[in-house]
């Protein structure tokens, strides 16, 4: 039993306090969320209190924000300080040296994971009940507890997390967090056999946010289910398959009892992450040997598309955790956005069932485009935020924590060049998610504007394509 | 010249550097000596403008900023090198960043060294990290050459042997201030010693000073510092 708490302990030590800090902010964020939206608390009516401050969608993207930052913190600490390194097999030593087989180690890492969400979730259901609780009394409410019950039931944030009259979301609930945590701990267990952390939270990321936030039918819970439970199978099938893989394994020395000669199992060091290199950080005119030699190095011989952003991320930076991080917040913006997609079939089957020859049922015409693009830009508005904020602190990091390389930085002639490969390339990106944003909506106004049958259309949808 | 006015620091109202002044002039080898927390590193730092500081440190008579920093160039024990690229990556960037870079001087250091050009730095052991380090920092271009513990994990004879070539590569307006502990070896090769204690400066010394004492640095030092012999004989009485 010590040593498998020593896995955690050892390695997780150094994000308790992060870990802290994220719990912390939970309350923080539903106290901002109340006072925001309620105002003074001692002047606010009472009458549906609980709807006004938590309803709609920020609660439920604010406490989905925090857990995964929580839980990045707790991987990040477990996966080891590797960035500066440049591999990706820190912890991996130690869990040979504990002796721990490596699904044992999985699995306490599962379990780990699992009671971190379980208290996240706990936070966040006790710091609704009494930030709730407070602002009913400070607003002189009456029949407080059953407001406060009711409130919170009818919000998305407490349909999501205390969702008692919805067996099926109860279902997918126990189904995400499992799948978080599983897919968390394989995210560890990828990083310590020299692979690429798993990008897979995000698999289970989205359709929590699509069914917290839009409370869909059950039948749409079920096939969210589904594919959570399909995904995690997946997720643990894979960490059992590559233990079979006789190549690389670093665990090999679990079969033996004492010392033994390390360096027959080490890891396989050759494996680096890509980085920056000065090729991308400066258009080097000269095409000679020395810059195809430095490209095909670093695997970064794929054209100029990304060169312009490369320029400005700092030398030596991880690469495929940069671009991680902007595909990731791509994709959140194109998958939240594809409900204005679900919401046009839908109609479309509608007003398909409901033509006779030249003539429509009334009420069935195809509703104004901006009606149905109503919430679908959180995806990359988040995206935006997202990539603005953790990019340009992974740079600063990079600089003055990962590195000290800021004592180079700050003593170039060119006074701007810290500063710029600091912020420039989340601009860039932010950019570019908002060009993607913008395509997106006018395919989206392409469809509906050709696809839809002209009879139901309304006559003025075309001064309704925007929301002013 | 860079000039050391009333410079003080605290790090969280612990003194680190205690109303310092010293004047370094173009074309010295400054020794720059005391016990482990003395305040040499702060010392450094505070000069090239990586720490607030109470006090005035300028470069030729202008405050030490973005403006003249690269004047200045700086080997760190921290290593500011970039530990996920090559040493021939570090030269790109070095040649692209600083104009006046010494590419004749980088390629002799790296080759008298016998560092790997196409590994990446993370990959180097110590030593080869810190004489990286030192070699970036003499080939930048820099009249000032700040060097805080160059030489942890070098054995010996490269030590003996850096120090030669030092004294030959470096042309006569460029100036260095090494902190280290090694005092003996490198006593003959400085111009100059600055001595720290407890946050201050004790003294500043010149060759001509250490002549004139009849003395040699180390014995200066160890009377500086208070050293006492008989601690020897008391720690391993106890033990016994």
């Amino acid at each position: 039993m010590k040593k498998y708490l020593s896995l955690i302990f050892l390695y997780n030590r150094g994000s308790y306090k992060k870990l802290l800090l994220s719990a912390g902010t939970i309350p923080v964020c539903f106290g901002a969320i109340l006072l925001l939206r309620t105002g003074n608390p001692f002047e606010a009516d009472a009458y549906m209190l609980m709807e006004r401050a938590f309803g709609g969608i920020w609660s439920v993207l604010l406490f989905i924000a925090v857990i995964l930052i929580g839980l990045l913190s707790a991987a990040n600490s477990l996966n080891g300080k590797k960035a500066a390194k440049g591999t990706l097999s820190t912890t991996g030593y130690t869990v040979r040296r504990l002796c721990i087989s490596p699904v044992s180690a999985y699995i306490t890492l599962f379990f780990y994971y699992l009671a971190l969400i379980i208290i996240f979730w706990g936070v966040a259901v006790a710091s609704l009940f009494i930030i709730g609780k407070a602002g009913l009394v400070m607003a002189g409410a009456v029949g407080i507890d059953t407001k406060l019950a009711l409130g919170l039931l009818r919000t998305e944030i407490g349909h999501a997390l205390i969702p008692i009259a919805h067996p099926a979301v109860i279902v997918f609930n126990i189904a995400a967090a499992l799948a978080l945590a599983g897919e968390c701990a394989r995210s560890c267990y990828l990083s310590w056999h020299n692979g690429t952390p798993s990008a897979g939270v995000a698999l289970v990321i989205i359709p929590m946010i699509l069914v917290w936030i839009y409370n869909p039918d059950n039948s749409y819970i079920l096939l969210a289910i589904l594919i959570v439970f399909i995904y995690a199978g997946l997720s643990l099938g894979d960490v059992i398959f590559r233990e079979k893989r006789p190549k690389g394994d670093p665990f090999k020395v679990n079969s033996h009892d004492g010392i033994v000669d390390l360096d027959s199992t080490e890891f396989d060091d050759t494996v680096h992450f890509k980085v920056n290199s000065p090729t991308d950080l400066y258009s080097l005119s000269n095409p000679e040997s020395q810059e195809i030699s430095m490209l095909s190095r670093y695997g970064r011989d794929e054209g100029k598309s990304l060169r312009l952003r490369r320029r400005f991320l700092p030398l030596g930076i991880n690469l495929e955790k940069t671009d991680f991080l902007w595909g990731a917040c791509i994709f959140l913006g194109i998958a939240e956005h594809l409900l204005f997609f679900g919401r046009f079939l839908l109609k479309m089957r509608a007003i398909e069932s409901s033509i006779k020859g030249i003539t429509i049922d009334s009420g069935t015409q195809m509703p104004y485009f901006w009606e149905l693009q109503e919430h679908t830009y959180y995806g990359y508005i988040l995206g935006i935020l997202l990539v603005l904020i953790v990019q340009t602190y992974w740079n600063y990091a990079y600089y003055n924590k990962e590195t000290k390389s800021v004592y180079v930085m700050k003593r170039l002639p060119d006074r701007k060049e810290y500063s710029r490969t600091i912020w420039v390339t989340p601009v860039i990106e932010a950019v570019f998610i908002a060009v993607i944003m913008v395509v997106h909506t006018m395919l989206d106004l392409c469809l509906y504007a050709f696809v839809t049958p002209d009879i139901a259309l309304y006559p003025d949808y075309l001064s309704h394509i925007l929301p002013f | 010249m860079i000039e050391v006015k009333n410079v003080s620091k605290e790090y969280k109202g612990k003194v680190a550097l205690s109303n310092c002044n010293i004047q370094i002039p173009k074309g010295q080898i400054i020794g720059l000596f005391g016990a482990n927390g003395a305040g040499k590193t702060t010392l450094m730092k505070c000069i090239m403008g990586f720490l607030t500081f109470e006090g005035e440190i300028t470069l030729d008579g202008k405050k030490i900023d973005g403006s003249n920093i690269f004047r200045l160039s700086f080997a760190t024990g921290d290593h500011s090198f970039f530990p996920s690229v090559t040493a021939d990556d570090h030269k790109w960037f070095y040649k692209m960043q600083f104009p006046k870079f010494n590419e004749k001087r980088y390629d002799a250091l790296m080759e008298f060294f016998e560092l790997p050009t196409k590994k990446k730095i993370s990959e180097f052991s110590l030593g080869q990290q810190n004489q990286f380090e030192v070699v970036l920092a003499i080939s930048q271009g820099a009249e000032y050459i700040f060097m805080d513990e160059p030489f942890a994990g070098n054995d010996v004879f490269n030590r003996e042997d850096f120090y030669e070539v030092l004294i030959s590569v470096l042309d006569e307006d460029e100036t260095v201030i090494i902190s280290t502990h090694l005092i003996e070896e490198i006593a003959d090769y400085i111009d100059r010693a600055i001595l720290i204690r407890k946050s201050e400066i004790i003294d500043d010394l010149s060759v001509k000073d250490i002549e004139e004492s009849g003395r040699t640095l180390i014995e200066i030092v160890k009377e500086k510092y208070d050293y006492r012999a008989d601690r020897i004989r008391k720690a391993v009485d106890q033990m016994a």
